[in-house]
């Protein structure tokens, strides 16, 4: 049981492939600590992905406006949706605490989720910004 | 008749293609009623045509966000046109009246707007869906 970043995923923006490769490791971390049922390492983890889940959807809402990206606003709708998720993920382990459906409903919906954003709206956002730049 | 559903318009995604059918009968049944003159029947029939699109608008944009599709915006920014030119020609016709010219003025309008709008984006966007076995969701 694993989310494994692959080669697959990578967009071609080293800033958003860096951030998306720290993304999974914690996400697998997390999965790894609800596995064990490491309540503090659980609630760490959690922390550290709302923060970081945060910092990285403004890392690329950022670099879109700087673009002109006219792509810009569905992106933003598709982030704010994953975020909304998360936190309803979260409630619900805090409500339920754990247990083996809840982490292979979280490592399906995370990954499932993960792939095919970052195949589909990443990759058109990654192809438009580094034609820009080059 | 001018708005017949006709093959060539389907875009492949069955819960569509049957929106934009209803789409152009009640397309169709307005600009009949425009060009018979009949000023009681026209009312109801823009008010009808008008709140189809916007709920089968809203339908295809639900569905593009709840997919991710790349092309939102463009897509969107058609509907709102759309939209706007409706709000235009219906002006005009409280202004003008059902007269033949408004009546070919918005059957020609009507008629090309399904044409481009169907055969372009609609078609587009219905290759993306396919291409990915996507299902309907609204």
């Amino acid at each position: 049981m694993a989310i494994k970043w692959t080669q697959a995923l990578a967009v071609g923006h080293p800033t958003i492939d860096g951030q998306h490769q720290e993304l999974f490791r914690r996400l697998d971390k997390l999965l790894e600590a609800m596995m064990k049922g490491d309540r503090d390492e659980i609630g760490r983890l959690f922390d550290f992905l709302a923060s970081y889940v945060v910092e990285h959807f403004g890392t690329e809402e950022k670099l879109m406006r700087d673009a002109g990206y006219a792509g810009y606003e569905m992106h933003k709708l598709a982030h704010e949706r994953f975020v909304k998720d998360y936190l309803a993920f979260r409630k619900s382990y805090e409500d339920a605490g754990g247990g083996a459906a809840l982490t292979i409903k979280l490592q399906n919906w995370v990954g499932d989720w993960l792939k095919a954003h970052i195949a589909g709206t990443d990759q058109v956002l990654a192809k438009a910004l580094v034609k820009r730049a080059g | 008749m001018a708005f017949e559903w006709a093959a060539d318009l389907a875009i492949g995604v069955e819960e569509i293609d049957e929106q934009h059918g209803e789409l152009l009968r009640r397309a169709e049944r307005l600009v009949r009623a425009l060009e018979a003159g009949d000023r009681v029947g026209i009312e109801p029939l823009l008010r009808s045509l008008a709140d189809y699109a916007r709920s089968h608008f809203e339908c295809e944009e639900r569905w593009m966000l709840h997919h991710e599709y790349p092309g939102f915006e463009a897509h969107r920014d058609g509907h709102r046109r759309f939209l706007d030119e409706f709000r235009g020609q219906v002006h005009e016709l409280q202004r003008l009246g059902p007269t033949p010219g408004m009546a070919t003025a918005i059957h020609g309008w009507l008629a090309g707007w399904m044409r481009d709008h169907l055969g372009g984006p609609d078609r587009d966007f219905g290759r993306w869906l396919r291409a990915r076995g996507l299902s309907p969701g609204c």
